[in-house]
């Protein structure tokens, strides 16, 4: 019996795919990938989105840099 | 065109501006009048200001200034001026050449790009601008002309204010004290019931020379008693009030009353109030060198405690608004004999050097500041004129003991002053005589000039006996002029210390950058003087006095191992991994084949020692870090220099500041010391010296190999900003076309990048940081900003990682581009960099932020 889950791929770079390994392992009793597919795909639980872009949110403004000026 | 109404108006008000000064010249207005009409206008401007001292600059979404009127012949104007104190100026009207000299007298260049300028109205800006002979009406009346809308009141008030106080006070130095001295009893009475200047002051002790000098009646009503008035006193009182200047004797007899001025406050109830407070003012201690006396011209001047003179700068300067002015009327000095120094005629002042001399010896004294020139443009030249022309003994305080050397030549290559005469106190020698710096003989005295550096006037403690007494003789001597090279890597302390030590009339700050990270460049102000001149780099590189310089960015994708580490590293670890990101080195390797091809001369510049290490062994060519012996430097460098053999090598950070290499064109950054703007700026400063090789638009190259998705990117961005503001460009590559059609790169296989980074995880972190700090040791200024970015760096770089969403990618195109630059990587020589430079630059959202400002 074949069995379907209902979820969302992910196309990212290669870094980013590292990222969200790691933020998965950090969530470790609920995990959100479903599946790593290669390099640049990941399959992962639909509830995870909103987390997801968060995040990357959060990490994009931490490498940049703001004049103050 | 203006339309004829406009211009019958402005008729109407140049007519009225005309009666009126002409009312002030015929009429002499009555000063009670004239001080009532400025005090009206003083109020007007202070309302105006609302009561701020400065403007609010925080950029918000509030500042809309289409309020302000557009002239009908705006476009013949080329200056913009916004209610918050910032003037743009466009670089492409045929007025630029004028408004551009008088908006760097008047203001700070902020940002200066090929099109459109931007300035800042500051204090220091417009007081140096009184000092070169504006006055504050002039700057408003040519400021409006040049503006295409009408002035913005709020400016004309700012610039008023502050140009109005100027000059009312000065400081000198006399006989090795410092005297305050003003021509205005008000401004006199300020200084001294205020609260930081009165303490400092010295009462002259009992037979101290030149005795109390006070002043001429001062035709003030009597005085009530402790009140602000009463200091100064009352001429019909009789007691011993102000004296002329010039006749101290005269009241000499009354110096027992007015030394003991502590004492006979402390009596001011039983004495008379205006005499005894007179004698406070009075017995301010002897004048500064005097020009005879003038009866009409009043002179306050009191000592006041050698420590304490940077305190009080500092406070006249922001709370009271009374900037001291600081000039050293060379000519007249005839206390210190004047040297017989001249320029050799072989040398050769460029324009911008004389027009940053001329700033400093305005008004045929000289004037204490600072002057910004670029790296490589002839800032020794400015410094040796300038102590020509002042032929009064001279100190030069420089970084390190290589340039005390290089300070020393410079001398005796510019001057006429013979090297015999040109002193130097370092650690190596020792001193003279002592035998204690056998080996190099290289013995410190003290000459007509004399080199130091920082750390042998800083330093109080750890000192060889033998080194006394040439500190000391150092100490005592009183200096015309002293140049301090490298003005921005000075640590305030120890500034304070050296200024403290030794006294010089006048000094004269030069540096390439001024900035620093921890934002303690406005002390300079107080501690030297304001900035005289600030070159153009870009008007210098048109000219054909500095290279032409193109800047990239470089992004290396971390691979993924490299980014899973980085991900869960420690901060020391994460600097060796995106340092050792395989795609870096290919793309670094890469790069030095394509420009050894061009037969360029490269210089490899990397922070991280283990990274230099590995990126020399890979590469096989040269190296030299902190620990590298002279020898062995000298040699490498001849090489490099010299030589089709050597054509790039590797430099850690000493190579920042102290070797000096001209041949070198090409620049590649493997890491960097975090965010540090003038490490960037210096490094550029390594290749801009003027490169023969003509014909091509971009005769120099500098590259930032930046990691993407890492803190490296925060990092690039700040230290760009700099080198931004003078107007260079940073072209982003994100792909080096060819990078992958070239076999013979390193790391091309999984296996070798994976073990790439088991030797960098195995390296120890916590080693690798300690060989830094050793590097660290050479350079003197780096340490304190560097324990700063230490602190932060935990917080920027909590967990890195970016997205750069491309809006061009390289599709259909890139083929035909990348077929192309194979073609160019295979050429041998004379290929056209822009094929690989070229291609691969996309929009790109962070630039859209960036840009967006």
């Amino acid at each position: 019996m074949p069995e379907a889950t209902h979820g969302v791929l992910v196309t990212c770079d290669v870094p980013v795919k590292q990222f969200l390994l790691k933020l998965d392992n950090d969530r470790a009793p609920d995990r959100f990938i479903v599946a790593k597919l290669d390099e640049t795909h990941l399959f992962i639980h639909a509830w995870a989105v909103d987390m997801i872009k968060d995040q990357l949110e959060r990490l994009f403004a931490e490498n940049q840099y703001e004049s103050l000026t | 065109m203006p339309s004829n109404g406009d211009r019958h108006t402005r008729k109407r008000r140049r007519r009225r501006d005309a009666e009126a000064s002409s009312d002030d010249e015929e009429e002499e207005e009555p000063p009670l009048l004239r001080r009532a009409r400025e005090e009206r206008q003083e109020l007007e401007d202070d309302a105006l200001l609302r009561a701020t001292d400065e403007f609010d600059r925080e950029v918000t979404e509030a500042q809309d200034f289409s309020t302000l009127e557009l002239k009908p012949d705006h476009e013949a104007r080329p200056v913009w001026v916004s209610g918050d104190g910032r003037i743009f100026l466009e670089t492409f009207s045929p007025l630029y050449k004028q408004a551009y000299d008088f908006l760097v007298a008047i203001s700070e260049p902020q940002s200066r790009p090929d099109v459109v300028h931007e300035y800042c109205l500051s204090k220091p800006a417009l007081q140096s601008a009184v000092s070169v002979g504006l006055d504050g009406d002039s700057i408003v009346s040519v400021l409006s002309r040049l503006c295409k809308t009408s002035l913005p009141p709020v400016v004309a008030a700012y610039i008023r204010k502050h140009t109005r106080t100027f000059g009312k006070a000065k400081i000198i130095l006399f006989r090795g004290k410092h005297y305050i001295q003003t021509f205005e009893e008000s401004v006199a009475r300020l200084f001294l019931n205020d609260s930081i200047i009165g303490p400092a002051r010295v009462l002259p002790t009992p037979g101290s020379e030149g005795g109390a000098v006070g002043a001429p009646g001062g035709g003030k009503p009597p005085a009530g008693g402790g009140e602000v008035a009463g200091v100064l006193g009352d001429s019909t009182a009789g007691g011993p009030t102000w004296n002329v200047e010039g006749d101290g004797v005269t009241l000499a007899g009354q110096d027992d009353a007015v030394s003991d001025a502590a004492m006979v406050r402390s009596m001011t109830a039983a004495l008379d109030e205006g005499t005894s407070d007179a004698a406070e003012l009075g017995g301010a201690g002897p004048d500064g060198p005097s020009d005879g006396s003038a009866p009409a011209q009043k002179t306050f001047s009191f000592q006041v405690r050698s420590d304490a003179v940077e305190a009080i700068k500092q406070h006249c300067q922001k709370d009271l608004n009374y900037p001291l002015m600081e000039e050293y009327d060379f000519r007249a000095d005839e206390r210190n004999a004047s040297i017989d120094m001249d320029l050799k005629p072989i040398a050769r002042i460029r324009p911008y050097q004389e027009k940053s001399l001329s700033k400093m010896f305005g008004n045929g004294r000289a004037r204490s500041g600072i002057i910004v020139l670029p790296c490589g443009a002839g800032k020794s030249l400015v410094g040796v004129t300038a102590a020509c022309t002042v032929k009064k003994p001279t100190l030069c305080l420089c970084t390190s003991s290589v340039s005390v050397e290089q300070w020393r030549y410079q001398f005796a290559l510019w001057s006429t002053l013979p090297k015999e005469k040109i002193g130097r106190f370092t650690a190596v020698g020792g001193a003279a005589g002592s035998g204690g710096g056998g080996k190099k003989d290289a013995p410190s005295f003290v000459g007509d000039v004399t080199v130091t550096t920082y750390h042998m006037l800083g330093n109080q403690n750890k000192r060889s006996a033998a080194s006394m007494p040439v500190l000391e003789a150092l100490k005592n001597k009183e200096w015309g002029l002293m140049l301090l090279d490298e003005v921005h890597v000075v640590p305030a302390n120890i500034f304070r210390k050296v200024l403290m030590n030794v006294n010089a009339h006048c000094k004269l700050g030069l540096t390439a950058t001024l900035l620093r990270e921890d934002n303690k460049i406005g002390d300079l102000v107080y501690l030297i003087g304001p900035k005289l001149y600030e070159a153009n780099w870009l008007d210098l590189q048109r000219q054909g006095y500095l290279a032409t310089v193109q800047c990239a960015e470089v992004w290396c994708p971390m691979t993924a191992e490299f980014f899973r580490e980085y991900l869960s590293g420690t901060p020391g670890a994460r600097k060796l991994l995106y340092a050792m990101n395989p795609n870096k080195v290919r793309s670094c390797q890469f790069l030095v084949h394509f420009h050894e091809a061009r037969k360029d001369k490269v210089i490899i510049f990397s922070d991280t020692l283990f990274a230099l290490d590995e990126y020399a062994r890979l590469l096989k060519r040269p190296f030299i870090r902190g620990d590298t012996p002279q020898a062995e430097r000298l040699r490498i460098l001849h090489l490099f220099q010299h030589t089709p053999m050597v054509n790039t090598i590797l430099l850690s950070k000493v190579g920042d500041t102290s070797i000096d290499i001209p041949e070198a064109n090409v620049l590649i950054q493997v890491s960097s010391h975090y965010g540090s703007r003038r490490q960037e700026a210096q490094r550029l400063g390594r290749i801009l010296r003027p490169k023969p090789r003509a014909g091509q638009n971009f005769n120099a190259f500098f590259y930032s190999l930046v990691s993407t998705d890492t803190a490296e990117m925060f990092y690039a961005a700040k230290r760009q900003k700099f080198l931004t503001d003078q107007g260079y460009a940073f072209k982003v590559i994100t792909h080096l076309e060819g990078l992958d059609a070239s076999p013979d790169l390193c790391y091309s296989k999984r296996e070798e990048q994976l073990e790439l980074l088991a030797s960098v995880l195995a390296a120890d972190a916590s080693a690798a940081s300690a060989t830094d700090a050793l590097d660290e040791a050479v350079d003197v200024g780096e340490r304190a900003s560097m324990m700063r970015n230490k602190a932060s760096m935990a917080h920027l770089s909590g967990g890195a990682g970016r997205e750069y969403a491309e809006f061009v990618r390289h599709g259909g195109s890139s083929q035909v581009a990348n077929t192309m630059a194979r073609k160019v990587a295979t050429r041998v020589s004379g290929v056209d960099v822009d094929a690989v430079m070229g291609r691969g630059v996309v929009r790109h959202s962070l630039f859209r932020k960036r840009l967006g400002k």
